[in-house]
C-alpha cells in the first residue's frame, strides 16, 4: 500500500438507507478497509447539496464519496 | 413475573383463572442498583449456568450484565445463610440495604382471556452425549458450551481455548446429529437448527483464529431456509471442511481427542483434534409433562406440544396457544413469527376486550429547548463489551471531548444500550442538565430509537441526539489498526459533536389510519391473513387475480401428516366467504397504489366478460401474499428435459396418485431431488422438495408395496417431525441414494425410455435405471414480485423474494411501513409455515389498525413560506409525492411538506434555490458544522 | 443487536408487565408462558394490539436461550 506516502483525507456522505447500512454490514462481516473515510448519516444522497461537496473540499479534504 | 411458577389453569377461552408461585428473589427490587458488590463479597462458590457451567458465579447474582429484570437474585440451594443458617455477609456488604431474607414465596391467582405458551426447548440428556466421552474428557462439549467461549462475555473473553490445558486449539471437529434424528434417545425427529449453529460457530471461530483446522461431520447438512445456503457456501470459501460421516466414537488420545468415523462408502477412519463439539439438538422442555397436565393440553410423541398441519398453534385446549421451540424445534425467525402469529391468534379470541386493560406509559412533560439557552452536551462512549475497546482507545476517545464547545459531560460505559446504562443516562440528563446527548457506540439505524426512548423518558426531545458509529464503522472495519480507529473515532466524535451542537427538537407528529386492510392474493396465506384481520374486528379485502381462492392447495391432494387438503381448503375457503368482514374480489389485480401506511389509496381492476372494470378503495395496510409457482426447469443437472407422462413433477405425481382407479403407482419410480435448485438452475433450496418426495414415495409404498422406489439427493432436508415419515420411508424400503454436483445423474432418452445413470456409493459403482417414473423434485421460484415490488417500492432479494425488514426479528415486515408478507411471496416453505406467517402478518398489520394512528418520523422536510417563491422545483423533483404547491392566503404559490408520505429524503432541499427548505436532523447548518469539524483538527 | 432494544422495549412498558398494585385486570388480558425470544416477541405484540400481559418466567430473568448465543445465524448478527 503507498499508505505512508499518501494519506488521503476522504470525507463521504451516506444514505441511511444503502450506503449506510452496508458500511454497518461491512463492519458485521468484519470487512477490512483503509482507515480513511470520515462520513455523515443523510436521510438520502438527495440531500447533497453541491455546495457540501465544494465546502468539504475547502476544509481540506482529499477527496469527497458519495454513497446512495 | 420473572422467577415465576406455573401451576394451574382453569376456566374457558376468554374467561381463565390461573395461578401462579412467585418465588422470592431475597432481593427488594425497587433498591437493587445492580451494582454487584454482593456478588463479590459472596465467599461461596457456584458454577454458572449461564456460561453453561463454564465459568464460576456466588449464590447472589444476576444471570449476565444486561439481563431484564437488572436485579440480582439469590440462589436458595446453594445460598449458606438459607441452607445452613450462617453467613449473611451479603446483607451488610449491600449499601442499598436490598437483601431481604425475610422474603417468602407467594401464590396469585390471574383473571385471563387466553394463554400463550412459550416455554422454549429442553436439553439432551448427557447420557446421550457420553459416547463421544462427554463429560469424562473437558475438550469435548456441546455447541452450547463451545459458543459461550467464542463470546465476548463468555469464560476467556471470547477466546476460544482448550479447557483441557488452555491452549489454542489447532483442530475442531463438529458432530451433527447429536441427540437428533436419533431413535436410542428417543429423539428421532430433526432439530432443524443444528446445522446453521454449527455453520456459525465454525466461521466465528474461524475469524477468531484464521489458522484453526475446522471440520463438521454430518449426515445431510439441513441449510433450507432463506439464504442458509449461501451461508454454507461461505464457510467452504472460509476453509471450513465438510465430510458426509457417522461418527463412531470420540476417546481421549494423549493431549488430544480421537474421533472414528466411517463414510457412505463404509470405509473408517480416525482423526486426531483438540477440540470436539457435539452439535446438540433440541429436546422437549423437561417441565413438558407437567406443562400438559396443568394447563391441559395433550403431547406429541416426543413430548413437544401436539398440534395440526392446518392449526399449527393451537394446543387441544381452546383458548390456549403455542409458540417458539416448544411447538417444534426451530430457529429464531420461526419462533419470532409464530409469537406474532399466537399473539394474533390470542387477540383475535379476545378481540371485544381489547385495550380494556391497557395502561398507557406517560411521559414527563418536555423540557422546552430554546434557542437562547446555552448547549449542555453530554457524550458517552460506548466499550460494546470489547467489540469497541478491543481496538479504539475508549478512553482516550472520551478525555479527547474534554473542554470542547458545549460539551459538559462526558463518560464511558461498557454496554451503553443495556437496561442499566440508560438509568445512568437518564440520571446524567438530569443531574448536569444535559440538552444534547452524543453516544458513540455502534449503528443509529439499529440502536437510536432505544435511546430516544430514554431521552423521552428523561423529558428530552428525543431528536436532541446524535449517534456516532465506531463500532460497525470503526473497531470492527479497522481491527488491526488500533492507533487510526482510535484516530477515525476522535474525528467521527468531533463531527457528531459539531452536529449536535446545532440540533433542535423537532414536534411528534401522528397520522389518523383508514382501518381496512388490502391483503394481495387469495391463495392459503392471504385467506388465513384476511381471516386472523377479520377476527379482530377489521373490514378485509382479498384480492385475487385469478377467478377461484386457494391458489396452489388446490393442486395438493394430501399432506405428510396425512389430512385430505380439499376438506380444508373447502372449510377455510366457506369461512372466508361467510365472513362478513371480508370483501373477496376474483379475477382482480392491483393496478395502482399510492399512500403511505394508514392512508393507502389502491385501484384495481378487475377482468370483466367485455369489459374491465377499476374501483378504488382506501385502507391502511397491505398483506402481500401473492404466492409463487412450481419451477419447471427445461435442464436439470446438464440433462434436457422434456416433460411427458413418464417424466413429470412431484405435483403431477401427486395428482396421479390421487386419482380414481387402478394401478395408480408406477411399477417403478425414479425421483431425483434439487431438479433445478440450489445452483443447478435455481440458487436456493426450496424446502419443500424433499417433503414432497417422501410423502409421494410412502404414498407409493401405500399404494403397491411392491414398487421399487428411488430417491437421488444431495442433503434429505426433511426437518424437523418429516423426519419420522423419512425414516419410514426407509423402513419400507425406499432407497434412497446421494449424488454430488460432481458425479451427477445422467438422463439417456426421452419418454417412456428415459434412463438414468447414476453412482451408488454403496455399490460404488455407476447403476442404470429406467424407471417407469422419472419424478424430479422442482423447486418453486417467486410470481410477479418484481411487479408490486416496483408498484409499492418494496425490495426484492436477488431470487426475486421479497426481503424482509429484518430477517431475524422482523420477519414479516417489508421496509415500506404498512406493507407485510407471508407466503412464498416471502420464499419458498411448507403449507405449515405458510399458515403461521400469514397469522403473523395479520397480527402485525393489525397493529396500526388497533391503535388508529401511525406515529411519523419527525425528520421531514418543512418549508420556510416566508423565503419560498413557489418555483415549484420541488414538487416536481419529489420521488414520493410528498411536497406539492398550493395557494398562501394572498394568492401567492407557496410549496407544502405531505407530512406522512414525506420520507425525508431531502431532494427538495438541496436543489431549493432559495434555501426555503429544511430537513429535520440534516439541516444546512447541522451539515455544514459537520463539514467544518471534519476539516479542523 | 435486537434483543437488548426488545428487552429494553419490553421494560420500558412496566406498567404493561409487572402486577398492578391495585389489583388484577379481568379482561382484555392474556398470560404468556416462557420470557425467551418467542415468549417475549407474543408478549410485545399484544401489548401493541392494545392488550395486558402477564409474562411469566420460570428463571430470574428473561431473554431465555437467546441470550446465550454470541452471534446470530446466517448474518453473524450480535444476538443480544
Amino acid at each position: 500500500m503507498s499508505q505512508k506516502d499518501f494519506n488521503p483525507k476522504i470525507l463521504g456522505f451516506l444514505c441511511n438507507w444503502c450506503c449506510y447500512a452496508a458500511a454497518d454490514s461491512a463492519g458485521v462481516s468484519r470487512y477490512q478497509y483503509p482507515p480513511n473515510l470520515r462520513t455523515i448519516r443523510v436521510m438520502c444522497t438527495g440531500r447533497l447539496d453541491p455546495a457540501f461537496v465544494l465546502r468539504g473540499f475547502a476544509e481540506g479534504a482529499d477527496a469527497i464519496f458519495s454513497g446512495g | 413475573m420473572s422467577n415465576a411458577d406455573f401451576l394451574s389453569l382453569d376456566g374457558k377461552p376468554g374467561s381463565f383463572t390461573a395461578r401462579l408461585r412467585l418465588r422470592p428473589r431475597y432481593i427488594d427490587k425497587d433498591k437493587c442498583t445492580a451494582c454487584g458488590l454482593c456478588t463479590k463479597y459472596c465467599p461461596k462458590h457456584l458454577v454458572d449456568p449461564y456460561n453453561e457451567g463454564l465459568a464460576i458465579t456466588r449464590p447472589i447474582h444476576i444471570d449476565y450484565a444486561q439481563a431484564v429484570p437488572a436485579t440480582y437474585y439469590i440462589d436458595p440451594e446453594a445460598c449458606l445463610y438459607l441452607k445452613h443458617g450462617t453467613c449473611q455477609i451479603c446483607v451488610s456488604s449491600c449499601q442499598s440495604k436490598a437483601i431481604d431474607f425475610s422474603q417468602k414465596a407467594e401464590e396469585k391467582e390471574l383473571q385471563i382471556g387466553a394463554v400463550i405458551m412459550a416455554p422454549g426447548f429442553g436439553r439432551v440428556p448427557d447420557a446421550t452425549l457420553a459416547k463421544y466421552s462427554y463429560g469424562q474428557h473437558p475438550d469435548v462439549m456441546t455447541s452450547l458450551e463451545f459458543e459461550r467461549l467464542l463470546c465476548a462475555s463468555g469464560p476467556f473473553q471470547g477466546e476460544v481455548k482448550c479447557l483441557s490445558d488452555r491452549r489454542h486449539p489447532k483442530r475442531i471437529a463438529f458432530i451433527q446429529c447429536v441427540g437428533s434424528r436419533d431413535l436410542g434417545c428417543n429423539n428421532g425427529y430433526c432439530s432443524a437448527v443444528c446445522c446453521m449453529y454449527a455453520i456459525k460457530e465454525a466461521m466465528v471461530a474461524k475469524e477468531h483464529d484464521p489458522e484453526v483446522e475446522i471440520t463438521i461431520y454430518y449426515i445431510d447438512m439441513r441449510t433450507q431456509g432463506k439464504g442458509f445456503d449461501a451461508a454454507q457456501k461461505r464457510a467452504e470459501s472460509m476453509g471450513i471442511r465438510f465430510v458426509r460421516a457417522r461418527v463412531a466414537d470420540v476417546m481421549p488420545w494423549g493431549k488430544n481427542l480421537k474421533l472414528t468415523y466411517s463414510t457412505m462408502e463404509g470405509t473408517h477412519s480416525f482423526e486426531p483434534y483438540d477440540i470436539v463439539v457435539l452439535s446438540v439438538g433440541l429436546d422437549a422442555p423437561a417441565d413438558a409433562k407437567n406443562l400438559g397436565e396443568i394447563a391441559g393440553f395433550a403431547l406429541n410423541d416426543y413430548d413437544f406440544c401436539k398440534t395440526e398441519t392446518f392449526a399449527p398453534l393451537l394446543t387441544t385446549r381452546p383458548g390456549v396457544y403455542v409458540a417458539g421451540a416448544f411447538q417444534g424445534p426451530k430457529d429464531i425467525p420461526e419462533s419470532v413469527t409464530q409469537s406474532s402469529a399466537a399473539a394474533g391468534l390470542a387477540a383475535g379470541l379476545i378481540a371485544k376486550d381489547r385495550g380494556k386493560a391497557l395502561v398507557h406509559k406517560s411521559y414527563p412533560e418536555e423540557q422546552k429547548t430554546g434557542q437562547e439557552e446555552e448547549v449542555r452536551i453530554g457524550v458517552f462512549v460506548c466499550h460494546c463489551g470489547i467489540n469497541i475497546s478491543s481496538v479504539v482507545d475508549v478512553a482516550a476517545v472520551e478525555q479527547y471531548t474534554e473542554g470542547m464547545e458545549g460539551v459538559v459531560y462526558h463518560a464511558q460505559s461498557l454496554y451503553s444500550c443495556s437496561q442499566d446504562a440508560q438509568e445512568v443516562l437518564k440520571a446524567k440528563i438530569k443531574e448536569h442538565n444535559l440538552n444534547r446527548v452524543v453516544i458513540a457506540a455502534c449503528s443509529p439505524r439499529t440502536h437510536e430509537p432505544l435511546f430516544q426512548e430514554t431521552l423521552k423518558d428523561a423529558g428530552l426531545n428525543r431528536c436532541l441526539f446524535e449517534m456516532v458509529n465506531i463500532r460497525d464503522h470503526c473497531s470492527w472495519v479497522h481491527a488491526n489498526e488500533p492507533a487510526a480507529a482510535t484516530q477515525k473515532s476522535k474525528d467521527l466524535v468531533r463531527m457528531g459533536i459539531a452536529k449536535a451542537r446545532h440540533i433542535k427538537p423537532l414536534p411528534e407528529q401522528t397520522v389518523p389510519v383508514t382501518n381496512k386492510a388490502l391483503v394481495l392474493g387469495g391463495g392459503v396465506a392471504g385467506l388465513t391473513a384476511a381471516l386472523t384481520i377479520a377476527d379482530q374486528g377489521f373490514h378485509t379485502y382479498v384480492v385475487e387475480k385469478k377467478d377461484t381462492l386457494g391458489g396452489h392447495l388446490q393442486h395438493l391432494a394430501y399432506t405428510l401428516q396425512g389430512d385430505t387438503v380439499s376438506t380444508v381448503l373447502d372449510e377455510l375457503t366457506d369461512k372466508v366467504k361467510n365472513n362478513k368482514k371480508i370483501e373477496v374480489l376474483t379475477n382482480t389485480e392491483l393496478t395502482q397504489v399510492s399512500g403511505f401506511v394508514g392512508n393507502f389509496s389502491s385501484v384495481l381492476t378487475t377482468r370483466g366478460k367485455k369489459t374491465n372494470t377499476e374501483t378504488t378503495i382506501d385502507h391502511g395496510v397491505i398483506i402481500i401474499a401473492t404466492g409463487g409457482r412450481e419451477h419447471r426447469p427445461e435442464v436439470v443437472l446438464g440433462n434436457p428435459v422434456i416433460y411427458s407422462e413418464t417424466v413429470l413433477t412431484q405435483r403431477e405425481l401427486e395428482q396421479r396418485l390421487s386419482g380414481k382407479g387402478k394401478n395408480l403407482a408406477p411399477k417403478s419410480v425414479l425421483m431425483v431431488q434439487c431438479a433445478g435448485s440450489r445452483g443447478d438452475d435455481l440458487n436456493y433450496c426450496s424446502k419443500v422438495c424433499c417433503s414432497h418426495a417422501v410423502k409421494n414415495a410412502l404414498k407409493i409404498k401405500a399404494l403397491a408395496p411392491t414398487s421399487q422406489v428411488v430417491v437421488l439427493y444431495r442433503d434429505m432436508r426433511t426437518y424437523g417431525f418429516a423426519e419420522d415419515a423419512y425414516r419410514q420411508a426407509r423402513e419400507q424400503g425406499v432407497v434412497f441414494i446421494p449424488y454430488t454436483m460432481d458425479n451427477r445423474p445422467k438422463f439417456k432418452g426421452s419418454g417412456k425410455k428415459t434412463s438414468v445413470t447414476f453412482y451408488d456409493p454403496i455399490l460404488r459403482d455407476e447403476v442404470t435405471m429406467t424407471p417407469e417414473a422419472l419424478v424430479l423434485s422442482v423447486g418453486i421460484v417467486a410470481e410477479g414480485t418484481e411487479e408490486i415490488s416496483k408498484q409499492l417500492k418494496v425490495p426484492v432479494n436477488e431470487d426475486k423474494f421479497f426481503l424482509e425488514a429484518h430477517v431475524k426479528l422482523r420477519p414479516v415486515e417489508l421496509a415500506v411501513s404498512g406493507v407485510y408478507v407471508c407466503g412464498l411471496a416471502h420464499a419458498p416453505k411448507p403449507v405449515e409455515e405458510i399458515i403461521v406467517q400469514a397469522q403473523a402478518a395479520a397480527a402485525k398489520a393489525a397493529i396500526p389498525l388497533c391503535k388508529g394512528f401511525v406515529s411519523v418520523e419527525p425528520t421531514i422536510s418543512c418549508v420556510d413560506k416566508e423565503s419560498c417563491i413557489g418555483c415549484g422545483l420541488c414538487e416536481s423533483l419529489c420521488p414520493y409525492q410528498s411536497i406539492r404547491i398550493i395557494k398562501d392566503e394572498n394568492g401567492k404559490r407557496k410549496a407544502e411538506t405531505i407530512t406522512a408520505s414525506c420520507k425525508g429524503c431531502g431532494i427538495c432541499a438541496s436543489h431549493c434555490p432559495v434555501f426555503a427548505i429544511s430537513m429535520g436532523g440534516y439541516t444546512d447548518e447541522q451539515i455544514n458544522a459537520q463539514i467544518t469539524a471534519f476539516g479542523a483538527k | 443487536m435486537g434483543q437488548a432494544k426488545k428487552q429494553a422495549e419490553l421494560s420500558s412498558l412496566p406498567a404493561q408487565t409487572k402486577l398492578m398494585p391495585s389489583g388484577y385486570k379481568k379482561s382484555g388480558t392474556v398470560m404468556v408462558v416462557g420470557g425467551g425470544i418467542a415468549g417475549v416477541q407474543a408478549a410485545l405484540d399484544l401489548t401493541e394490539l392494545g392488550y395486558y400481559v402477564y409474562l411469566v418466567e420460570k428463571s430470574a430473568a428473561i431473554g431465555g436461550a437467546m441470550a446465550q448465543l454470541d452471534k446470530t445465524f446466517p448474518t453473524n448478527d450480535c444476538s443480544l
